[in-house]
């Protein structure tokens, strides 16, 4: 009996989630300096609401819906993955290392030669980070091991991104350190949903294939291996996603923190914890928290372009820290 | 005093006693522009501006070194004169061992330097940033009288002051067009600012002054477009060095509602310090629309 109505508390979660999805991006589309209804700039409205629509507003929201759920959705693989409820890219240091790998891309001069190579330079920065972080880590799933490593990683990267944008030429160079610590969706454009895009849809369809073998690896490591589940093949698809994605993700927008923490911790009770669930719910989950706190930010402080990681940190932080006293009271 | 070891020497004393004895005194000198004596032969600037103000006033080996940023070719108009003398950092060290009698600097940059040349008794004299043509004239004044040469200031005042009359009549007088300054990371400038005066003695009305902003401020794309100025002014710098805060100035969004024509792209040199030859920022701006309605 109660199978069943789980059965269809599942679609009922996934339809309630994907409809405030979709009410939040209608509301970031609208929210701005000034109010605009995206209904009426389809069949008229001024010249520059339709630009400001069309060139603004849309990247922006585009671009929270996918950010969002790639790093919601990654921060479900991870710590499903890893069997460790503190795994998520802000944490493990992969968004930081995205983060250099798109600086160096920016001022070591190959973005003027080719626009991809931004997404690509900072997915290689991810790419380099998981896999240290795996040879740091090794198979020992052991939280303590697994975040100090990603603190190092987050601190280390982050210190080479400032030294590069210390050392750049450009007077402004060094005020950009904020954006590629804190992360910002302000003023992007359909360019950077190009660049970001096609890497975000392949990153998910990657860590998506994950969720078979996550199921299983919830019943154990013995129980998984005699169901069929190839462990390698499993990793591999998590690394690759993770760091396609998130990559992508990092170099549009910066490395923004906690969404893929406390989105999967939320909705993992109301998926009856299975991971396998979990994955499609992260991602629609991840999509709202980032287009809520996006408009968050454009509602406290209008034209102050208060960054996203702040507001992301605020709500995640306080969380993160009760985390950790349950883990605490679980282990006592 | 005379070598750098005892400047030095007196330098860590004066740390450890704290005390601040000679401070009075050396701030009297630098208020104050009305004692005689013997002119500066060994002057020091640390500050762009001030580099600049100095080269075109002093006497030939008057300046014994100006800051690095004097010799950029991509910040300072004087460049290739200021590449003749040697370079300081502003830092403390570097400067006593210069040996100066008179060191000269901004009073938002260097602070801490100045400060520590202060408390060991060196004759430092503050410039605060021109905000105004009529400040450009003070501090030329003021640099004459702290070299002595306010002959050659007073020069190059009525030479400022011929050329801005000569613009100002040529500029259009019936309809002025709006003009706004956009910057790298969306950032643009308010009214009472050197960059208002520039823009509206060249015969524009002045967009930030225009939506009552004051100093820098940022102003975000949207807020841009609808605000719609005729013109939108950008320093050629922020593009010509890779940075993502240069990006916005070519958003796809605005290159499709300001289209090339109504792009004015300025040279920073001549923008970043208040000096006699703020003129060929006005005259740059003045040319680049020449049919305004004048």
């Amino acid at each position: 009996m109660t199978g069943g109505r789980r059965g269809l508390r599942f679609p009922l979660l996934v339809a309630g989630l994907a409809a405030l999805v979709a009410g939040l991006f209608f509301l970031s589309l609208a929210v701005g300096q000034v109010w605009i209804d995206p209904v009426s700039t389809l069949t008229g409205g001024s010249a520059a609401d339709r630009l400001i629509m069309a060139e603004i507003r849309l990247p922006r929201a585009l671009l929270g819906l996918m950010v969002g759920a790639i790093l919601g959705l990654s921060g479900a693989v991870l710590q499903g993955l890893l069997r460790n409820p503190l795994a998520e890219p802000g944490l493990l240091g992969v968004s930081a290392s995205a983060s250099l790998g798109a600086v160096l891309a920016i001022h070591g001069g190959l973005v003027a030669v080719h626009a991809y190579a931004l997404p690509l330079s900072a997915l290689v920065g991810a790419l380099l980070s998981v896999v240290l972080l795996q040879a740091l880590v090794g198979r020992s799933a052991e939280i303590l091991t697994l975040i100090l490593a990603g603190v190092a990683l987050t601190s280390l990267a982050g210190a080479l991104t400032s030294l590069v944008l210390n050392l750049s030429p450009n007077p402004f160079a060094a005020m950009e350190i904020v954006f590629w610590m804190l992360g910002s969706l302000t003023d992007r454009s359909m360019v950077h949903v190009g660049l970001a895009g096609p890497f975000i849809l392949v990153g998910a369809g990657l860590l998506f294939m994950t969720g078979r073998a996550l199921e299983a690896l919830s019943l154990g490591q013995e129980v998984a291996r005699s169901l069929g589940i190839r462990m390698g093949r499993t990793r591999a698809l998590a690394v690759l996603g993770t760091a396609l994605g998130v990559g992508a993700a990092t170099a549009v927008s910066g490395a923004i923190g906690f969404v893929g923490l406390i989105v999967p911790h939320l909705l993992r009770p109301l998926v009856g914890h299975r991971p396998g669930r979990l994955l499609p719910v992260s991602a629609l989950g991840g999509a709202a928290f980032l287009l809520a706190a996006d408009l968050l930010v454009r509602v406290i402080l209008p034209g102050r372009d208060l960054k996203l990681g702040v507001v992301t940190a605020i709500i995640g932080a306080p969380f993160f820290l009760w985390l950790l006293l349950g883990l605490k009271r679980r282990a006592a | 005093m005379s070598s750098p070891a005892a400047s030095l020497l007196a330098a860590v004393l004066l740390a450890l006693s704290g005390a601040g004895v000679w401070a009075g005194e050396s701030a009297g000198v630098a208020g104050g522009s009305g004692e005689v004596g013997p002119p500066p032969e060994r002057v020091v600037s640390m500050n762009l501006c001030t580099d600049q103000l100095a080269l075109l006033v002093a006497a030939p080996g008057q300046l014994r070194a100006l800051s690095h940023l004097a010799s950029d070719e991509t910040v300072s108009v004087l460049s290739a004169r200021a590449r003749a003398l040697p370079r300081n950092h502003g830092l403390a060290e570097e400067i006593l061992r210069l040996d100066p009698d008179l060191v000269i600097a901004g009073t938002y940059t260097t602070r801490a330097t100045v400060n520590l040349l202060k408390r060991l008794g060196v004759r430092v004299a503050e410039f605060a940033p021109a905000r105004s043509f009529a400040d450009i004239r003070e501090n030329l004044t003021r640099m004459g009288a702290l070299l002595q040469r306010e002959e050659r200031a007073r020069a190059l005042a009525a030479t400022f002051d011929r050329e801005l009359a000569r613009l100002r009549t040529g500029t259009r007088d019936t309809r002025r067009p709006v003009l706004g300054s956009y910057a790298a990371n969306s950032y643009t400038t308010g009214g009472g600012t050197l960059e208002a005066e520039i823009v509206t003695a060249a015969g524009f009305r002045h967009l930030g002054t225009e939506l009552g902003l004051s100093g820098a401020t940022r102003l975000p794309l949207e807020s841009l477009i609808v605000a719609n100025p005729d013109y939108v002014m950008s320093w050629r710098r922020w593009t010509a060095t890779p940075a993502r805060s240069g990006e916005i100035l070519t958003h796809p969004a605005l290159q499709k509602w300001f289209g090339p024509e109504r792009r004015l792209w300025s040279d920073d040199r001549y923008w970043i310090c208040g000096a006699p030859f703020t003129v060929e920022a006005v005259a740059a701006l003045v040319a680049a629309v020449p049919g305004g309605g004048s």
